[in-house]
């Protein structure tokens, strides 16, 4: 009786410890996914926010299916202070 | 000749070159010709300022119309595909974004007719639908549009292929990280197929089959119409500059149009080791199938050059 409490406290633990892991190991990936899709978002509607930006019917061949990634990249360019700069020259994309 | 290449046996005939040199009536020249050497030919204008209808003294719309045995005409409305394409758009937008994202987008959306590249675009339109559509002619005549228009369509399937290859790798790499984290959080749990780059794939091969169409020396001929005059020299230099840059030089065949006899120089590289065909000025004005079967009948040796 004592042994399996034991067990069960250790497995809770166990169980614990791995969503802490997992948390923590896809968190700076998380994070970086979405700086990934803020720069597509900038790369393909960057014309929405006075960028340069492909030939605009590959723009419009896009924009219907990318409304998550518009929002996406308005939020970012209205707070962030100087977003181009920073993603750009850390994920060294273009 | 008209039936030479297997696989789409149609040939495309480009006329471009500085404006005023005689392009539309070349391009009509030319059709004229190959329909009376037997080719079923649709003679289709892309110039926004038609001339075509002012040559053989008859209207013309979108839809092509008979001018002659085995001829047909159209002049196409850059300004109707800009529309039409547009319109899709919109609705598309419309139904796939949340009422308050779309109604900002609706105000991009209206300005976006005069948008940089919007134009190119358009002609790019008609010119894959008439493509499509138009399966039963051997020829199909291209009356081009100035040297900057004309340039940004031959331009635009290269162009957007980069942008497309760019874009595609790094929605690659997007995918690939979503789908450890998903890995790692989930337990293996299969994302959705992800729809901007299907979309994007999809481009690529609209794109590429253009590219492709364009650059083959066996079905695409893009004639440089120039006169025997120092700027139309110069311009036509400059075209042959671009379109090696873009890979379209091996279908490159010169024309002089309007020979008077004057002699001229072009640069020794530009055409090396070929004649220029040579079509001389005409007495009288080029207007009416008559007039043109008339000048055809005097030249016919002249245009041999477009059976080669």
């Amino acid at each position: 009786m004592k042994g399996e409490r034991l067990r069960q406290k250790l497995l809770g633990w166990w169980r614990l410890a791995d969503q802490v892991a997992r948390a923590e190991a896809s968190e700076k990936l998380e994070y970086e996914v979405g700086e990934m899709e803020n720069i597509f978002a900038l790369l393909t509607l960057g014309a929405f926010a006075g960028l340069p930006s492909p030939p605009m019917q590959l723009t419009l061949e896009l924009l219907p299916l990318m409304e998550r990634d518009l929002l996406l990249m308005l939020e970012k360019v209205d707070t962030a202070s100087d977003p181009l700069a920073e993603l750009f020259s850390t994920l060294n994309v273009l | 000749m008209c039936s030479e290449v297997a696989e789409d046996p149609r040939r495309f005939f480009f006329f471009m070159g500085k404006g005023g040199t005689g392009k539309s009536t070349a391009s009509a020249l030319a059709a004229c010709f190959l329909a009376a050497r037997g080719c079923r030919v649709l003679l289709l204008s892309l110039d926004p300022a038609h001339n075509q209808a002012d040559i053989f003294e008859r209207p013309f719309s979108g839809r092509p119309q008979a001018v002659g045995e085995r001829l047909r005409a159209a002049e196409v409305d850059q300004r109707y595909w800009v529309d039409r394409y547009l319109r899709s758009v919109k609705d598309h937008v419309r139904r796939a974004y949340a009422y308050h994202a779309a109604f900002n987008l609706d105000r991009w959306l209206d300005v976006l007719h005069d948008s940089p590249g919007i134009e190119e675009y358009g002609l790019i339109l008609a010119f894959q639908h008439y493509r499509q559509v138009e399966r039963d002619i051997d020829v199909m005549v291209l009356d081009m549009p100035p040297t900057s228009l004309a340039m940004k369509f031959l331009r635009l399937p290269r162009l957007s292929l980069r942008w497309i290859s760019h874009l595609q790798n790094l929605r690659e790499e997007i995918l690939r990280k979503k789908e450890i984290v998903h890995r790692i959080r989930l337990g293996g749990r299969e994302l959705e197929t992800d729809r901007v780059l299907g979309r994007l794939k999809q481009q690529g091969a609209f794109y590429e089959d253009l590219r492709t169409l364009l650059g083959n020396p066996a079905a695409t001929r893009i004639h440089l119409v120039f006169n025997p005059e120092e700027l139309s020299i110069r311009e036509t230099v400059r075209i042959c500059e671009g379109l090696r840059e873009i890979e379209l030089d091996k279908c490159m065949h010169p024309l002089l149009n309007k020979a008077t006899g004057k002699e001229f120089t072009l640069p020794p590289d530009l055409f090396p080791g070929r004649t220029v065909p040579r079509l001389p000025l005409s007495d009288r004005p080029l207007f009416g199938l008559r007039a043109l079967y008339g000048f055809l009948d005097e030249q016919s040796m002249r245009m041999d050059f477009l059976l080669r």
